[in-house]
């Protein structure tokens, strides 16, 4: 008779299995006369099953002994656990300390420039005649920090003084630059758009005003130049190109350059 | 002495319940133990020790393969139990809450000690004193259930050893009825493969 189960149909081995652990002395007589070529398989099958549970450790055999709490043993994680969780808190340590390194910062202090001693002081060389020259702390500002105006622009109007922007005293220094581009660095200093009216002269300047505010450095420019700035109210300032009759001299007790047209 | 009458009359059908419930199949005469034990009497343990010890013990040996461990490994398993029987919540028998502790040592140990004896160097093994008699009655079974894993030895053994019906079965496993049946079948096929192989060595 062959052992193997595939020689065997799967209802037959099913039988002799129902047999060897419910069956009767009279179910085995039955199964040998009506499949006697199984009838080996049968006995087989029996005789593993009687010698299995025979295999069973008996209770007289076993003699109790008195119970002795002991230290359970873990075994529950593997050898190489410990040198995982190491492994794994390195790695963490190392992301952690190359984030607090390289990533940028979103609490980063905010750069507090003085704004009546500039530190940077750079020339605006929109024909390249002139590289920028940059000084002092401007070297140590991160570049995702850097003021959005044109790098001729001082940045000087990032102070925590609870003026706004437009009335806080600023530093200009621009040489060699269109009348239109200076006006546009004056706005984006003092943190409000501007809208340029049609006809106005553009001429190439020069400026140096220290301890201004915004409002008085267009005003300023706008008697030079013919043209007079009118705030709008919603953060807009327009340049019309016509001098207003009533307006009146910057403050010379302010440090101040007025603009000097460049030929 | 006789009780009050008013008494007797009340405690009758008290005692009457509480004696239904003792004859209730799903009464659990072990909960009582775990009970006292609870509640401070130590003996009530040492009970369940000695009811329990042969069956716990066919189960440690029959995963284990190995009398000494099954040895220790039963005092473990009560070590456990004693320490962790505020939790058995008594939604099941206390047998087969036992017995499932039992088995996942069990089978743990096992694998522990396989992974053990894997990594003994050779030398080491041959210099190792055998044992002057077997120590199993029937080394063929013994053989047969050395190739089993542990998972699979442990359903046996519940199942011929200590004759768990399925639903204790499953209850122990902590699967369902069905799936501990599937699994028994599949670990006694593979059994009687094992078992047919050493027989023709």
């Amino acid at each position: 008779m062959s052992r193997s189960p595939g020689r065997i149909p799967k209802e037959i081995d099913d039988l002799i299995w129902k047999l060897t652990e419910d069956g009767t002395p009279a179910a085995f007589d039955q199964f040998r006369a009506r499949y006697p070529e199984y009838a080996k398989t049968l006995g087989n099958r029996l005789q593993m099953v009687d010698r299995l549970k025979g295999s069973r450790p008996m209770a007289e055999k076993v003699q109790v002994p008195k119970f002795r709490p002991t230290a359970v043993q873990s075994v529950s994680r593997p050898f190489w656990s410990p040198l995982a969780v190491g492994m794994v808190g390195v790695a963490v340590a190392a992301v952690i300390t190359t984030a607090f390194l390289y990533l940028p910062r979103s609490s980063a202090p905010k750069q507090v420039i003085n704004r009546e001693t500039p530190s940077v002081a750079q020339g605006f060389a929109p024909n390249g005649e002139e590289t920028p020259k940059q000084t002092g702390s401007d070297q140590t500002i991160p570049e995702q920090h850097k003021p959005t105006v044109p790098p001729s622009i001082q940045d000087s109007g990032n102070g925590s003084d609870d003026r706004p922007a437009y009335l806080a005293p600023q530093t200009l220094a621009i040489r060699n630059a269109k009348l239109s581009l200076v006006v546009e660095a004056v706005a984006q200093q003092g943190k409000f758009s501007v809208s340029i009216g049609p006809g106005l002269a553009d001429p190439v300047i020069s400026v140096d005003y220290r301890g201004v505010n915004s409002i008085e450095i267009l005003q300023d420019l706008g008697r030079q130049y013919a043209f007079t700035p009118f705030d709008q109210g919603d953060g807009t300032v327009i340049i019309v190109p016509a001098r207003d009759p009533n307006a009146e001299p910057l403050d010379k007790s302010v440090d101040s350059t007025p603009a000097t047209p460049t030929p | 002495m006789t009780l009050p009458e008013t008494n007797t009359s009340e405690n009758v059908p008290v005692v009457s319940a509480a004696l239904d419930r003792t004859k209730s199949p799903s009464f659990d005469e072990d909960v009582l133990l775990v009970d006292r034990f609870l509640a401070g009497d130590q003996g009530a343990f040492e009970q369940l020790y000695a009811r329990y010890h042969d069956k716990v013990f066919a189960i440690a040996r029959g995963v284990l393969l190995d009398q000494e461990e099954a040895a220790d490994a039963v005092q473990e398993i009560f070590t456990l139990v004693l320490r962790n029987l505020v939790r058995f919540d008594k939604r099941s028998r206390f047998s087969t809450w036992l017995f499932r502790v039992a088995v996942n040592r069990s089978i743990q140990q096992a694998r522990r000690a396989r992974f053990k004896y894997k990594h003994v160097e050779l030398t080491e093994a041959n210099d190792r004193v055998q044992p002057e008699e077997p120590e199993y009655a029937d080394p063929k079974v013994h053989t047969a259930m050395q190739k089993l894993s542990p998972n699979d030895r442990a359903l046996l053994v519940l199942f011929y050893w200590d004759e768990l019906s399925l639903n204790e079965i499953a209850e122990s496993l902590a699967c369902n009825v069905n799936a501990a049946k599937t699994r028994l079948y599949r670990a006694r096929e593979r059994f009687r493969l094992f078992y047919d192989e050493v027989e023709d060595e």
